[in-house]
């Protein structure tokens, strides 16, 4: 298929384009180094820079808005959050630019932050409990409001500079590994990616605390406390003319289309987050799943704490790199 | 492995072809016409960003099956592609005058376990191809419930399971 060579790359294609086509073929970082998890920790950290140049702003530590605002779960203490992730991949490409300059390659990446997520960690607060913000219901609906906003990839690479960079000869899953050698050079495993990663720590298993998340909010959505509030959630949405048996699937009342949420998507989120009010759903389900993970804490420190340790290191390390 | 049965992109790009061809038209007199296709990628919407309809920049994989540890090789079984933001695994809409064009994310066919199946619910892992971009899954559509990070750290050649171990809840992605 060609390519479309009628948009710019870092914004979608027109709706009637990508049919046509499809029809051809069918720094302001918060360093939490030294910081320990627990009460006191900071999460409070202000988010990341404002909006400019058509970029979102970097999602806030805590809600500062609607139903979930101020609103932290104890688990979230030990998950990285995004200026981490920032920090840490600034050093990484760093490094990587670095490494790939050793092989007579000039490797500028897309600096990181500039397209950030909705949320700050894995827990997603602000739509754990589905939407839960009436302002931004009213505008958006479901939708985050950056749907035209995705980052510009940079220039595609050679397979030389592939093969450097990730010691394979593609960017495809199981793609062969590449030759050991460049001009005469040996590659580092895995590349410059690979060398760099290791060097600040960046790829620690953090999954601990994310699958915990997982389980706090299946186990609090089973609790007849938590039942019985999506139960009243479910009989006001009935009210209202929609049928839907919990708020996490109330997104897939209005299948909006790929752009700005239309009207029939407002009028249905906005009877969403009203119902949540009247119910005051999110803040039982709020206390219920507090409780269970302050338990998953308890029954889980040391490897929660160990995890903390390696991602705070990493930050630290990242640091380093970056001055 | 994908790497013995990905012939060549010649052969990706029909198996693709062949799971979107025969689209189902369908119209009332009082309302538009709707017009629904069964992909394997979001390409429809972000062709500056794909070669056909196998996504080039920074993709996503979303796979059947999950692997022993994450970060410990890839899959075997089928795959989708995905590129930025898709606000539900299940299929996204576009509209253009007075058609609706509904896309079906589904699983390559051709590829083993999970060809041909949906994707929404029925992921195990993911692959982040990118050599800069994050990217997050979100176990409810909407961007909605527990979110999970998917680094690009572990580099393509290594896949992430998914928390859901129950592989039943993924519903939707963002760039990260």
């Amino acid at each position: 298929m060609p390519r479309n060579s009628d948009v710019t790359r870092n914004r979608r294609p027109r709706p009637g384009i990508a049919v046509a086509v499809l029809g051809l073929a069918g720094g302001l970082l918060t360093v939490l180094g030294g910081c320990s998890p627990g009460p006191g920790t900071d999460l409070a950290a202000p988010a990341g820079p404002s909006a400019s140049a058509g970029h979102a702003a970097w999602p806030d530590a805590i809600p500062r808005t609607g139903l979930t605002k101020g609103m932290v779960l104890p688990l979230e203490a030990y998950m990285e959050t995004y200026p981490e992730s920032v920090a840490i991949e600034r050093a990484v490409q760093r490094l990587e630019t670095q490494c790939m300059a050793r092989y007579g390659f000039t490797y500028r990446p897309t600096p990181p932050g500039a397209f950030p997520p909705p949320n700050n960690d894995d827990s997603n607060m602000a739509r754990r409990y589905g939407i839960a913000d009436p302002a931004h219901a009213a505008k958006y609906g479901y939708t985050i409001g950056d749907e035209n906003d995705v980052p510009d990839s940079g220039p595609r690479l050679s397979t030389a500079e592939i093969s450097v960079l990730t010691g394979r000869v593609a960017l495809r899953p199981n793609a062969a590994k590449a030759p050991s050698t460049y001009r005469g050079k040996s590659i580092p495993a895995d590349g410059c990616q690979g060398e760099s990663v290791t060097r600040v720590g960046a790829a620690v298993d953090t999954g601990l605390p994310g699958r915990l998340d997982y389980e706090s909010l299946t186990k609090s959505q089973a609790d007849p406390r938590v039942q019985k509030v999506i139960g009243a959630w479910s009989d006001c949405m009935k009210s209202k003319g929609y049928t839907v048996d919990s708020p996490l699937n109330a997104a897939d009342l209005a299948p909006h289309s790929s752009g700005e949420a239309g009207s029939a998507e407002i009028t249905v989120a906005t009877a969403d987050v009203n119902c949540k009010q009247k119910t005051d759903l999110v803040k039982v389900w709020f206390s219920v799943e507090s409780a269970i993970q302050r338990r998953q804490v308890e029954q889980n420190h040391l490897a929660l704490q160990d995890v903390r340790d390696r991602i705070t290191a990493a930050v630290k390390a990242s640091a380093a790199v970056t001055g | 492995m994908l790497r013995d049965i990905r012939k060549s992109n010649i052969g990706v790009a029909a198996a693709i072809c062949a799971a979107a061809a025969l689209p189902v038209l369908t119209a009332t007199p009082a309302s538009a016409a709707t017009i629904t296709y069964n992909v394997t990628s979001n390409c429809w919407n972000y062709s500056s960003h794909c070669s056909g309809n196998e996504v080039v920049d920074d993709p996503l994989y979303v796979n059947y099956h999950s692997v022993s540890t994450s970060g410990d090789g890839n899959p075997s079984g089928s795959f989708a592609e995905f590129y930025g933001n898709v606000s539900n695994y299940g299929s996204e809409t576009s509209h253009s005058e007075n058609t609706d064009y509904v896309y079906h994310y589904v699983y390559l066919s051709g590829y083993g376990d999970g060809s041909g199946q949906a994707v929404k619910n029925n992921a195990a892992s993911a692959n982040n191809c990118s050599t800069v971009n994050g990217y997050r899954i979100y176990f409810y559509s909407g961007y909605g419930g527990h979110s999970q990070s998917i680094p690009h750290y572990f580099s393509c050649a290594s896949s992430t399971n998914l928390d859901s171990t129950l592989k039943n809840n993924n519903a939707s992605q963002h760039f990260a």
